[in-house]
Formats: structure tokens, C-alpha cells, sequence
């Protein structure tokens, strides 16, 4: 029961807001505690053990925090953040084998990488009303953030969380309702539509490589891959604003990285500040400073890789990404392509064939898959495998695809405007015309493309376990 | 309430409103008797999922939706065209690939052509030695004859066509008793020859077959009176029916209506069956009706092709035999004892002919 089911969007969403509102002030604390052990035990009901997995997570990290506070030794505090990535990739190993049986617990990554930031922040020190079980075990299991983020650092999340934070007005419900929507348009109206013409493009690329059909995968994938990344985000900015708790929101466009690193920095911004406040500082601290730009460079080029997929193959690919971040850190590449449009473009859009190839890899399952069908490819019959891609998939379709994307885009930073002063009516006005036409594409989506895929109910992406 | 917060309201309000009114239609539409049968709250939301994508009436909006706004329908195997048209792009049994063929994707080979062509002649000649007529008629995919009602994407078709080669082959080596259809059945008006949710003709397409098919015969027994029908004589009317077998796997056989042309009932049936086997299908003028005397074998590998044909030929000849397939030479002649071999085939179904 994932944010695109009909169960949640119909049935758990009306019922635990209803839940929410009528509790009162006073309550919400426990009774978002009990909205998202809920939405736990449905989304689990049948693999209980997966259930199990957030329990024992839990367990650990309080008992993990109680033995920090005690021994507050940097090299301990290291061991025990270690011991869950080890039970994190044996999971993604067997998942990646489809080890039958076995279904990778949802959520498990982020799940991972909040215990670290609990630790972290509880080593750095704090009150101890902070390290009450009932902040984590709602730190935990906050469902919303639990896809695709935003990522929330546990001191920032505990904070926002207490009873006298928890902001239940009309104006923060109908900010999170907004996001809310423009995630689902963003995941189902846009993100899955790209992402089912792909998986189709790339089964008929198995058995023909034609150049259109592998120019328009890679468009398709690198696109599709934003999207879906970021519907799931802002939904979850949105579940979390609609129960009152304003997590920073910060629209993302990586089509703007002149450099891969710079890409999978925007792309997946709040855990690359994750990774900066919590792997990277400290071991250039350890370090004393030395090999600074190396640990910088196998952090944004490596580790991020490893977060979206942990085969032996991404291994292969994190050589050339960590040597790229190598250089551009080193050398300055960044700041210096921003005084040089023309070169911004041309390393812009070799960013984007490297990324699209980067996910066609991810989704194929090898970069040798890739290369020999890359190998492969011609000319020959094109015109047919043109028009049958216009059989399969309508251009109108698209069209509107393309409005929905694009109005979803601009639409975060017309929502920032709004705080400007100056032709209130005019601005009113704009903004009432806005949510309207968010809310008509809104329910379109919900009766027109939401029937057509029925996967996402249980399955947040079909490459990548998160 | 200042502005902000009043559109805030309406904001939520809409918002609210929109997710509970499909909860309440989806909890009067039957979810409420399955949860009945559920166990736990997994089923529960198991159950609420598919009652949502099942409901018929959500099915239809999305399928509605689909073709009218968007053009588009959920099958890769069916090419929407302009007007209501639909093309079939694959034919599921056989295999054969309209569009790639279409587009000149899939010619024959010099070695192909000689097969198909030798295969016609020796059937010809065959007949000629029994003093009978042999034709091989073919019908023209519908994609080919009314390529104007294609989607504008899809481009004109490629000269390298199997049935243009093969017609341009056959040309070549001077064989008569093949006939293609193609300029018969391409027309640019209204007034199309074939059902507009099928790849199959009409009573226009089957007059049209008749009509080609009576001229060639008369041109090669010039010393023999061949009656005929004639145009005053047939009565046609058009009516809109529910979409036939490709508005039917696309599931739009309700909103795309096919423009069906049937012969009037007024139009006298001249003929009455006399013999049905599991192979074929005889008629017999009535007594004292009088028409062609030869006994003409046609053979049609689909069932409508023979009831659209029928009207036509058994009230031209005396006996008629419809076979019920087309056989690998031309032993149903010598069976019916026939003096006159039709055998129609369709554009995909050309491969047939390399058998």
C-alpha cells in the first residue's frame, strides 16, 4: 500500500487525517506515532517478517543510542553505525537474486541511513528528552519520507516533532496538499508513463537496436527517473505539511548539471547532505584534512552510486564517476564552466547521455548489456520501429505529459513568490487559477492514469530498491 | 478570513472533497460486499485496490478518454487511424506484420517470388489441360486500400510492399490469372469498400470483388455470354453497428461504431443452398431461374469472405461451390467437377502461397 494505491489515497489518508484533526492538540504526537505503525503493519501485512525488520531496527538504535551516551567513543559510535549497512546489503543481495520468498522490506535504506544520523546527532550530544523511544520509533517509521526523502537529520526531525510544533492549520494542510499533488502527477501522470514507454523500448531493443529507439530509452529513462524520484519526495514533503510538520522543500532540477557528480548531487540532494554531514566531514576530519578532495570525490561519485544499486557491476561504473568528481573537485570544473556558457552546454549534455546510460545500466542490469547493444544499433528499418512506437504510445498523450511536467516544475517556485508583497489581488488571483488547474490535472490523473498501474500499489520502483 | 487562508480553505476543501467522493462511490459499488469476505486489514486493502481498477465505469472513462482525447488504446497490435478507423498492425494467427510490410520492411526474395510465381502458373496451366479458368484473387489489406484514413505518422506506403512486388513480378512474367484488388478497392471518398473496425470488406467491397472478377472472365471467353448483375439490381443500405473483431479486442466495440453496408432485404435471392459440408458450402439457382452454366469453384479461407461473395455469384451461376479453405492446387476443381477456379486470398495471408 504504497502513496499511489487507491487503499491509501481513499481509504488510510481521509481516515488518518480525519483521525488527526479530531484527536486535538495535545495528542498528535501519539497519534502520528499510531498513523505510521499502522501504515506499517498494512503495507507489510503479508510479509509480516519485513515488519519485523523496522522493529528490530528500532530496538537496536535504542539501544545503540543508550550505549553511545555512555561510552561516547568516536571508534564505537563508527561500529555500531557500520553493523546495519552489513544486514542492509545482505538484503539487497538476495533481493537482487530474487531469492524466492524473500521480499525486500520497503523503505529500508532510508530507514538505514536514519539510525545513522541518529547516532551521529546523539554522539554530538543534545538534551536527553531527545532520546525518549517514542522519538525514534517515530523518527523511524515516518512513512512519508520513507521512499525517496526528503532525508531529515534526526536532531532536525525531533524538534519539528514536538507537540507545540506540530502546525495543523488550513494553510500548511493546503501547502501540503498542493505538494502532495503535484508528487502524484509528478510519480503516475508523468514519472510512470515515461517509465512503462521505456520498459517497452528496452524489450524491443533486445531484439532490434535500432538508433531512434535507443536515442528516445535514454531520453525517456533520464527523464522518467527524475520524475519518479522527485513525485515520491514531494509527496512525502506533502503527507508530512499536511500533519503539520514543515520539512524543508527544495525543488531540484538536475537537467541544469554541467557535470555527472553535479547531477547526482541535485538529483538527490537531501542525501548527498546526509553523506556531507555525515561521512564526508568526519573522515576529512580524521584525516586532518589530507586526501580531502579523494574522500570528497568517493563519496558523490561512489557512495551515491552504491545507494541506488549495490551490484558488482555499479562497482565498475563508480571508478570513472569517483575520478570525474576527482577532478572537477580538484580543478575547480564547477566554478569555472559557470563563466563559460557554450562549454556549460556542450558538458551539459554529455552529463545527460552519461546519466541516461548510468540508469539504462541500472535497468538493464549491466553495463555490458549496454555496450553491445550500443554496438549493435542502425539504421535499418527505422521508419517501422518509428511508427510503432507512435501505435503503442500517442503523441497527444505525451503532449500532456509534457504540460503536466512542465507546470509541475514551475510550479514550486510560483508557490515561493508567494510570499512577495505587491498586487495581492493579481498575485490571488494567479494562485486561486493555479490550485485549480492543480486540482482538474489532479483528479485526472486519479481516474485516468492511476488505473492503468496497478504495480506501483506495492512496488515504489521496479530497479531500485530503496 | 484573509485571502490566503480563504484560498487555502477551498484549496482543502476541493482537495478533501475530490478523495472522498471516489471513496464513497467505490464503497457503494460493491467494495463493501468483498471486504466482507476479508480476513485483515491487508486484504482489505487488497480488495479496495481491485475493486477501484475493476469498476467497470472507471474502465470505460479511462478507455473513453484514451481514444477520444488522446487517440491511443491499450493494444500495441491495433494502429488507430482518422474517422474511427482502426488498422490491425499484427495478425495474431499467422504472424504477419501489417505495418512492417507497409512500410516495405519485409519484401521477398528473388527465390520467394519464383516459388509463388511458379506455384500460380502450374495452377493455371493445370486448369487450362481440364479446360477451366483459374484465377487467384487478392483481396488488399485494409491498411493498403484506404491508407487516407491512416494516422498521418505512419507515411505513404513503400513501393517495396509484398503484394506490389509480387503483382509487378507476376506482370513481368506474363501471368494473367492473378489479380490484385488494390486499385479496385482504393477509394478516396466516403464511400468506403471495406468495415471500418475489421480488416474485411463489405457488400461495396464484395460487389466490387464480383464486378472485377465477372469483367476479367468475360474478357477471356470473349464468344461466351456471361450474365451478370447488374448495378439497378443490387440495393445496398448503410447502417452503424457495434464495432466488429479489432473495435472488439481494443474493447471499444461499444464506442467505436462500424459503418456496415449489407445488401437490402428487398434484393431477391435468386439461389437457395443445396449442400453443406464440413468443407464447403453449395448453392443452386432456383428452378426456372437461369444463370451462368459453368460450375464455379471459389475458394475462401475466411467464412465472412464467403457470405459477402455469395449474394453475388450464386445469384450469377447456376452452382456455386464455396470451399471452406484454399487448397495447395487445384484438386476441389476436379472434386466439384468445376469449370471455373477462384481462389481469394488476403494481402496477409500471401505467405500462403510459399506453402
Amino acid at each position: 500500500m504504497l502513496f499511489t494505491a487507491p487503499a491509501f489515497l481513499f481509504l488510510f489518508l481521509p481516515l488518518s487525517l480525519l483521525l488527526y484533526t479530531v484527536l486535538g492538540k495535545g495528542r498528535r504526537r501519539v497519534c502520528l506515532l499510531i498513523i505510521c505503525f499502522a501504515y506499517h503493519l498494512l503495507l507489510n501485512m503479508f510479509h509480516l517478517y519485513t515488519l519485523s525488520a523496522l522493529a528490530v531496527l528500532i530496538l537496536y538504535a535504542y539501544l545503540g543510542g543508550i550505549l553511545i551516551r555512555r561510552i561516547r567513543h568516536p571508534a564505537v559510535t563508527a561500529a555500531i553505525c557500520l553493523l546495519p549497512y552489513v544486514a542492509l546489503i545482505g538484503m539487497r543481495m538476495l533481493a537482487y537474486r530474487e531469492v524466492e520468498g524473500f521480499v525486500y522490506p520497503i523503505g529500508l535504506t532510508i530507514a538505514t541511513l536514519a539510525t545513522t544520523s541518529y547516532f551521529l546527532d546523539t554522539l554530538r550530544g543534545g538534551s536527553t528528552s531527545r532520546h525518549r523511544l517514542s522519538d525514534l520509533c517515530l523518527y523511524l517509521s515516518f512513512f512519508p519520507v520513507m521512499l525517496a526523502g526528503p532525508f531529515v537529520k534526526y536532531s532536525e526531525f525531533s524538534e519539528l516533532t514536538q507537540e507545540d510544533r506540530l502546525s495543523f492549520g488550513v494553510v500548511d494542510f493546503a501547502d501540503g496538499a498542493r505538494l502532495f499533488m503535484m508528487g502524484l502527477i509528478k510519480r503516475i501522470a508523468v514519472g510512470a508513463v515515461l517509465m512503462e514507454t521505456y520498459n517497452t523500448l528496452v524489450l524491443s531493443l533486445a531484439q532490434n537496436a535500432d538508433v531512434l529507439v535507443t536515442v528516445l530509452a535514454m531520453v525517456l529513462v533520464y527523464f522518467g527517473v527524475y520524475f519518479v524520484i522527485t513525485g515520491y519526495s514531494d509527496m512525502g514533503c506533502g503527507l508530512a505539511r499536511m500533519f503539520g510538520i514543515r520539512l524543508r522543500y527544495i525543488p531540484t532540477h538536475p537537467f541544469r548539471a554541467s557535470l555527472p557528480d553535479e547531477y547526482g548531487r541535485t538529483l538527490l540532494y537531501s542525501f548527498y547532505e546526509w553523506l556531507d554531514d555525515y561521512v564526508i566531514q568526519p573522515a576529512v576530519r580524521v584525516t586532518q584534512g589530507r586526501g580531502a578532495y579523494l574522500i570528497r570525490s568517493v563519496g558523490y561519485g561512489g557512495i551515491l552510486l552504491l545507494f541506488i544499486r549495490s551490484n558488482w557491476y555499479v562497482f565498475f561504473m563508480v571508478i570513472p564517476c569517483v575520478a570525474i568528481s576527482y577532478l572537477s573537485l580538484r580543478f575547480g570544473w564547477e566554478k569555472w564552466l559557470q563563466r563559460r556558457y557554450g562549454l556549460r552546454v556542450l558538458t551539459g549534455f554529455l552529463t545527460l547521455v552519461l546519466a541516461a546510460l548510468g540508469w539504462m545500466c541500472v535497468t538493464v542490469g549491466g553495463m555490458d548489456e549496454v555496450l553491445r547493444h550500443l554496438s549493435k544499433m542502425s539504421y535499418f528499418n527505422s521508419e517501422y520501429y518509428l511508427d510503432k512506437l507512435l501505435v503503442s504510445f500517442s503523441v497527444v498523450e505525451y503532449f500532456f505529459v509534457f504540460f503536466a511536467a512542465t507546470v509541475m516544475c514551475i510550479a514550486p517556485f510560483l508557490l515561493r513568490k508567494r510570499a512577495s508583497r505587491g498586487h495581492e489581488k493579481k498575485r490571488l488571483a494567479l494562485e486561486a487559477a493555479g490550485s485549480l488547474l492543480l486540482l482538474l490535472v489532479f483528479s485526472f490523473t486519479l481516474l485516468f492514469f492511476l488505473p492503468q498501474y496497478g504495480i506501483y500499489d506495492t512496488v515504489p520502483f521496479r530497479y531500485v530498491f530503496i | 478570513m484573509n485571502g490566503n487562508k480563504a484560498l487555502a480553505f477551498l484549496t482543502v476543501v476541493l482537495f478533501i472533497g475530490i478523495l472522498l467522493s471516489i471513496t464513497l462511490y467505490l464503497g457503494l459499488s460493491g467494495f463493501s460486499e468483498r471486504t466482507s469476505a476479508a480476513h485483515d486489514g491487508g486484504q482489505i486493502t487488497l480488495f479496495f485496490n481491485e475493486t477501484f481498477r475493476e469498476d467497470g465505469a472507471i474502465q470505460t472513462f479511462v478507455r473513453y478518454c484514451d481514444y477520444k482525447l488522446f487517440h491511443h488504446i491499450d493494444r500495441d497490435s491495433i494502429i488507430i487511424g482518422r474517422s474511427d478507423w482502426l488498422f490491425d498492425a499484427t495478425r495474431e494467427d499467422n504472424g504477419y506484420d501489417y505495418l512492417l510490410d507497409y512500410v516495405g520492411g519485409c519484401p521477398y526474395s528473388e527465390e520467394q517470388l519464383t516459388r509463388i510465381a511458379n506455384r500460380i502458373s502450374m495452377r493455371r496451366e493445370a486448369c487450362a489441360e481440364r479446360d477451366a479458368e483459374y484465377l487467384l484473387v487478392v483481396i488488399p489489406n485494409s491498411m493498403t486500400a484506404v491508407s487516407h484514413r491512416l494516422p498521418s505518422y505512419v507515411g505513404k506506403q513503400s513501393e517495396s510492399t509484398r503484394l506490389g512486388q509480387l503483382g509487378r513480378y507476376l506482370k513481368g512474367r506474363g501471368e494473367t490469372s492473378f489479380l490484385d484488388l488494390s486499385d479496385v478497392m482504393s477509394v478516396d471518398g466516403e464511400e468506403a469498400l471495406y468495415n471500418n473496425t475489421e480488416d474485411s470488406i463489405n457488400a461495396y467491397g464484395a460487389y466490387s470483388f464480383y464486378h472485377t472478377v465477372m469483367s476479367e472472365l468475360s474478357a477471356r471467353s470473349r464468344d461466351v455470354e456471361w450474365n451478370r448483375l447488374s448495378a439497378d439490381s443490387i440495393q445496398f443500405f448503410t447502417h452503424y453497428t457495434d464495432g466488429k473483431s479489432t473495435a472488439r479486442r481494443a474493447g471499444l466495440e461499444r464506442l467505436v461504431p462500424n459503418r456496415t453496408v449489407s445488401l437490402s432485404e428487398t434484393m431477391a435471392d435468386l439461389y437457395r443452398i443445396s449442400e453443406v459440408t464440413e468443407q464447403c458450402v453449395t448453392t443452386a439457382m432456383t428452378a426456372g431461374e437461369q444463370g451462368n452454366k459453368e460450375r464455379i469453384v471459389i475458394e475462401c479461407s475466411t467464412e465472412w469472405d464467403k457470405i459477402q461473395l455469395m449474394p453475388f455469384f450464386s445469384n450469377t451461376f447456376e452452382t456455386v461451390v464455396y470451399e471452406n479453405d484454399i487448397n495447395d492446387g487445384i484438386s476441389s476443381l476436379d472434386y466439384h467437377h468445376g469449370t471455373i477456379l477462384i481462389q481469394v486470398i488476403h494481402e496477409s495471408e500471401l505467405d500462403l502461397l510459399l506453402k
